[in-house]
């Protein structure tokens, strides 16, 4: 009796800080750009982040960008800027979760000063008022991107307004052994018969890579993205991913495992395709089908596809959480990431690969002919043909209740 | 006869092998490159991996390091703590009833616990640092030295004690004299029990360490995540190392184990 | 009540280490559940809890837990109860002795990264299957990893907890003195099955039941093994309440406490039934 008696004190005492809590969130929205810290020369920020430490949450998935982050950004920001930048793993949901229990608990110094997000995750994070902004407009690499574009201006549908700054581009398409599949299914149907040839060669992720092949099939039973465009559209998602969860239960027993389980992660998807174990890969950029043959990991007769409703495009962004520690360092890392020399770098298929976010009318012609240099892929198709079949990403929403149905409706459905 | 001698025999190759060959695997993993289906053995054995965890970059060396600090530190407190609550307990009148109470957190799933009570650590700064991740780990380990000492003072010890203190002794004499000599080895057990519950612990950690605390556990998990085999394989020999030198050393140390 | 400092200290410890943790992370989870705390909840509701039953994955979950540490407990006790039985002797010294600790060694997410590599349709199994041409192609070999029938994770969860029984029965055998038993058993005319059937098997089980419920109480919680050997749905307890808590849905939070607040009843009532019935005590 006396320990019921504390657990409902504690609740009493808790729901009194909760409300504590909604009364300075409703105050809180302060306007950003009159923040003192913005108010600093770019050289005060800069000497301010001299000696500091930059905790970066992002997704840690690709071991070759991995590697280039650890042996040459990290010893590089650390020469140039003085900055000790520190990486901790983590995508979208958990990203989403950190920022939210610092946000409940009313933390000013949080733990994390930049993460790497795009779509559901600034989304989601927007509707907790988790991010810090405007910011994009104190950059000085942001002389070199075009943020009137619309694939950088609007993530998932949803306007940056400054709260972002774009960090990689990279389209999204399908990758199979030449050698073994003769004629890549590009349509539903295409994938349906050659399910039905082939049992177990099949299998999609439960993360971003898997929902964005859903996203995929949504828009080509939507009849196209221009019927997806805009906010989200629930009657039309309603009809469309009553179709799709219709077309996956009647095939997920020709799927790998018999569709009973799905791998955790697009990474355990290339390992499986590796050894043979399926013969489908998916993947964010054009220049995945060369990194993994690079890797010696994939087949040399591996290529690179495009599915019949095009290759969704994105952008995804580097950005503030709204009580970061050190957002003089995060700005400076932020500008460095964002500036030419290292966007090519990245860019570079020994490192991580993908579209660089700069115009590239505005580089100098130095700064051009770098670019160009870069090597070209070799296996894969060229930026230019994906570039061709790119659509954009439809709102948000599609993609939480993609990954939300997905679940109850297929994986749980016996 | 000489059947079911032969079949004892089988059996017991099997259990040696089952017990032998994960440590083997994850020891020749950790040397490997290059391991394609279905080649049994890899194509490439190499230094490299070991190399680069430890010289450039990949900063294993430091995982072992906090792993180690964290555990040390948590077996001392939990040890120390719970030596000193044991006898609280143990002399209660209400001994079930507390014995009961320190059970509770002990039973429970580490990583439920740790996300019921992560708001808390965020409250007062325990997030992403050592003094939380250890702070949180002796909220297992302590109740586990609890029950483990309680069992100690038993009716003998307490018998001990009241004939030191009617011969006049003092109780710190009783306590030198009498309680550590028996105390001595039961301490030390309990010591490296606790040492294996932090050096083991995952779930908890890696909710209350934010992935920022990178002890040796959350790295394997990291490189499981990557599919980086070899690396997460030379991760968990380093994990097993000490555990094994301490079975080597003395068995009574790690065989108390229950969890 | 507190004569001494020594007897503050002491309270000190076990309210802050103990008690303290348990009430903060219980009240916290409630609270959560029913929408009185939290950025996105709008006070009290039942709304949480009604959406956790709405679908039976919640109790699934609890089933297929308690499913998962039975399956593994029933073979590591017949097992090592054999060990204790045929081959008392040897295991209580000299290599096998130090052999069947090995298990003891491994913290559960090394042994679930091993038995993946082992047993994955990839795996080293798979491969020695494919060398000696018991197999033709990577899709023939069974599927024991994130399979329909856990079985990578039961014989994961059995090879962690063999040495533990091994140790107990082992103990017991010489505690109980059970050879002495069978011996005068077998003196008096018993069958060597006889005795092991009727006489060892029953007073090393009677003897080690409360041990068994406590690890079953803690293979309930069990976390690392079945989130790298487990399907993606059933899922285990934890699996689940980490996946509710930390990953897609931010409306699902509540739900995930809600789940850490059924799970907890349920582990202390279960535990305060097998303290209680059971008036020894139990040494860890």
């Amino acid at each position: 009796m006396l320990k019921l008696k504390t657990i409902l004190s504690g609740i009493v005492i808790l729901s009194v800080f909760a409300c504590n809590n909604d009364r300075k969130t409703a105050n809180g929205s302060k306007d950003e750009n009159n923040d003192p810290m913005m108010k600093q020369s770019w050289e005060q920020i800069e000497q301010k982040a001299k000696g500091s430490t930059v905790t970066w949450m992002k997704w840690t998935g690709d071991k070759k960008a991995n590697k280039y982050i650890d042996d040459i950004l990290i010893p590089r920001i650390k020469n140039r800027f003085g900055i000790t930048l520190k990486i901790i793993p983590g995508q979208g949901p958990s990203i989403v979760s950190s920022i939210m229990s610092e946000r409940e608990a009313n933390v000013e110094k949080g733990q994390t000063d930049m993460v790497w997000i795009n779509g559901e995750t600034f989304f989601q994070i927007q509707q907790i008022k988790g991010l810090y902004g405007p910011f994009t407009y104190k950059l000085p690499s942001s002389q070199y991107i075009n943020y009137e574009d619309p694939i950088i201006k609007y993530d998932f549908q949803q306007d940056i307004k400054g709260y972002e700054a774009p960090w990689g581009k990279a389209s999204f398409i399908a990758l199979t052994d030449g050698a073994k599949v003769k004629n890549p299914p590009v349509s539903m149907q295409d994938f349906e018969t050659y399910w039905k040839a082939n049992p177990g060669k099949f299998t999609l992720s439960l993360d971003f890579t898997g929902y964005t092949l859903l996203k995929t099939w949504l828009i080509e039973l939507a009849g196209g993205i221009d019927n997806l465009k805009g906010d989200f559209d629930q009657k039309k998602y309603d009809k469309y991913s009553a179709q799709l969860w219709d077309f996956i239960n009647r095939n997920k027993k020709y799927f790998w495992k018999k569709g009973e389980t799905f791998p955790d992660n697009a990474v355990t998807i290339a390992q499986l395709y590796a050894t043979g174990e399926v013969n489908f890969g998916f993947s964010f950029g054009f220049t995945a089908v060369d990194k993994g043959i690079k890797e010696g990991l994939f087949p040399k007769t591996t290529i690179g596809y495009v599915l019949k409703p095009g290759s969704i495009h994105n952008t995804s962004y580097l950005a503030i959480p709204f009580n970061a520690s050190n957002k003089e360092g995060a700005l400076v890392v932020i500008n460095y990431l964002l500036s030419p020399e290292a966007q090519i770098e990245k860019s570079d298929i020994n490192n991580g690969g993908g579209t660089p976010v700069f115009d590239v009318s505005k580089l100098s012609p130095e700064l051009k002919a770098k670019y160009d240099a870069l090597e070209k892929p070799k296996y894969g198709m060229t930026e230019e043909e994906v570039l061709a079949k790119a659509i954009v990403e439809p709102h948000s929403m599609y993609m939480i209740k993609v990954a939300e149905d997905f679940r109850k409706k297929v994986i749980d459905k016996k | 006869m000489s059947t079911t001698f032969k079949k004892r025999n089988i059996f017991l190759w099997l259990l040696a092998l089952a017990f032998i060959t994960p440590i083997i695997t994850l020891f020749f993993l950790s040397f490997s490159k290059n391991w394609q289906f279905p080649a049994i053995l890899p194509k490439q054995f190499t230094l490299e991996n070991w190399r680069y965890l430890f010289f450039s970059g990949g900063n294993i060396a430091p995982s072992f390091v906090i792993s180690l600090v964290i555990a040390l530190s948590v077996a001392t407190f939990s040890t120390l703590f719970g030596f000193i609550a044991s006898k609280y307990i143990a002399y209660h009148k209400f001994r079930s009833k507390l014995l009961m109470l320190t059970y509770f957190p002990f039973a429970l799933s580490p990583v439920i616990f740790a996300l019921c009570l992560k708001f808390f650590f965020i409250k007062m700064s325990l997030t992403g640092n050592v003094e939380g991740i250890i702070l949180a780990q002796l909220i297992i380990a302590f109740p586990y030295s609890v029950i483990f000492f309680t069992g100690f003072w038993s009716q003998k010890i307490k018998q001990y004690e009241d004939l030191v203190a009617t011969l006049g002794g003092t109780t710190s004499y009783a306590f030198r004299k009498i309680v550590m000599p028996i105390a001595k080895s039961l301490i030390l057990v309990c010591f490296f029990q606790c040492f294996l519950i932090s050096w083991f612990e995952f779930g908890l950690t890696s909710i209350i360490g934010y992935g920022k605390v990178e002890t040796l556990t959350i790295k394997v998990y990291q490189f499981i995540t990557e599919a980086n085999i070899f690396y997460a394989a030379l991760s968990c020999c380093l994990l097993i190392l000490p555990p094994v030198i301490l079975l080597w050393f003395n068995k009574k140390f790690i065989i108390q184990q229950a969890k | 009540m507190f004569k001494k400092p020594i007897n503050i200290i002491s309270f000190l410890l076990l309210f802050v280490f103990a008690i303290l943790p348990l009430v903060l992370g219980f009240g916290f989870a409630v609270a959560y559940s029913f929408g009185l705390i939290g950025v996105l909840n709008k006070g009290f509701t039942l709304e949480n809890w009604l959406a956790l039953f709405e679908n039976n994955d919640v109790v699934i979950s609890f089933i297929y837990s308690a499913w998962l540490a039975i399956a593994s407990l029933t073979i590591s006790v017949v097992v090592s109860m054999a060990i204790a039985i045929n081959f008392n002797k040897k295991f209580s010294k000299g290599i096998y002795s130090y052999l069947v600790y090995m298990p003891l060694a491994f913290p559960s997410i090394v042994a679930a990264f091993f038995f993946a590599q082992f047993l994955g349709n990839a795996g080293i199994l798979s491969r020695i299957c494919y060398q000696l041409g018991i197999i033709d192609k990577i899709q023939s070999f069974p599927n024991l990893i994130n399979d329909q029938y856990s079985i990578g994770i039961i014989i994961a969860q059995f090879f962690l907890s063999l040495p533990f029984f091994t140790l107990l029965y082992t103990g017991l055998y010489q505690t109980e003195r059970i050879d002495d038993y069978t011996k005068l058993a077998n003196s008096l005319g018993a069958k060597n099955r006889q005795s092991i059937f009727r006489i060892s098997i029953p007073i090393l089980f009677k003897k080690s039941f409360p041990n068994i419920v406590l690890y079953f109480i803690f293979k309930i919680g069990a976390y690392e093994v079945p989130l790298l050997l487990g399907r993606s749905s059933p899922e285990t307890v934890s699996v689940l309440a980490v996946r509710k808590l930390q990953k897609f849905n931010l409306y699902d939070i509540p739900q995930g406490y809600a789940i850490a607040v059924i799970y907890t009843i349920i582990i202390l009532s279960l535990l305060m039934l097998v303290l209680k019935t059971n008036k020894n005590e139990y040494d860890i």
